[in-house]
């Protein structure tokens, strides 16, 4: 796995506890790992906790990094388990939980009307279609859809073999477009 | 479908063009403020001594005047009541 377009020397600036090379990472990184976590979590409150905690822990281990750290897999990794740890303690299923939730709730920061309309139907179809996969199938997603990891960066994240995620990004990716069929078929049958 | 990167998959690529989410410019300035005092920490040249006080040295202080304490006082009590 290659250096990522961008991390150029970036880990050497962490590892020498540099500030620049904190902020550096942190404009390359924040949004993204922002909207991982929102899009995960599906809470915005939860997921800025999680974002936060993220960059403390690359602060508490900027030091300890290796030469060879990949950073963008590296934080995402840090991202998911802190999303992970959090789920054991919870006692409700989120998952459960957001499924039962009606489609316009899906949008997991309060969006207004007028911002899911500019954001386009399909955008939101998907929104509401990610919303309702198993996190192990919306992680994938995720990873390689949105974020645009590579295969090896998200089997790294995932703790997968490379075969193992082929298998699980193509099942997801099927789930996708079987929400998507049915909610499509729901829109021609109704008036 | 396919699952490599380089040939076209529609659900993939529309995926890729939702919006960019991110936190809001405030909670970010506070993040990016936590972490960087973090890290600033950590560069201080007292930060190891810190370290090395924090999980074992202040424990072991704590432990040994707690026993130095306790055995006067037993020693103090027998002495009172041998007197």
């Amino acid at each position: 796995m290659g250096v990522v377009e961008g991390e150029e020397g970036l880990v050497e600036g962490l590892r020498r506890g540099e500030a620049t090379a904190f902020d550096r990472a942190y404009t390359m990184y924040r949004a993204r790992l922002f909207g991982f976590l929102l899009r995960l979590t599906r809470r915005r409150d939860l997921a800025e906790d999680l974002l936060q905690e993220t960059w403390i822990r690359l602060a508490k281990n900027a030091r300890r990094l290796t030469p060879d750290t990949q950073l963008r897999a590296w934080l995402y990794t840090v991202a998911r388990n802190l999303y992970l740890s959090h789920r054991r303690w919870v006692l409700v299923d989120l998952d459960r939980l957001t499924a039962l939730t009606p489609p316009k709730g899906i949008a997991p920061d309060g969006t207004s009307p007028f911002d899911l309309a500019a954001a386009g139907e399909t955008g939101r179809r998907l929104e509401e279609a990610l919303g309702r996969l198993p996190i192990k199938y919306r992680e994938v997603l995720l990873l390689v859809g949105v974020d645009g990891l590579t295969l090896a960066e998200a089997a790294q994240v995932l703790s997968l073999s490379p075969e193992a995620l082929r298998q699980r990004l193509k099942r997801a990716r099927d789930m996708v477009e079987e929400i998507l069929s049915a909610a499509e078929g729901q829109k021609v049958r109704s008036p | 479908m396919s699952t490599d990167q380089n040939s076209p998959d529609p659900v993939l690529q529309a995926l890729a063009q939702l919006p960019e989410q991110d936190v809001d410019p405030w909670r970010a300035g506070r993040i990016r403020h936590h972490a960087l005092s973090t890290l600033a920490q950590g560069a201080s040249r007292w930060a190891g001594f810190f370290r090395f006080y924090d999980r074992f040295l202040e424990p072991a202080l704590v432990a040994s005047l707690t026993l130095a304490y306790l055995t006067w006082a037993v020693a103090a009590v027998n002495h009172l009541h041998g007197s």
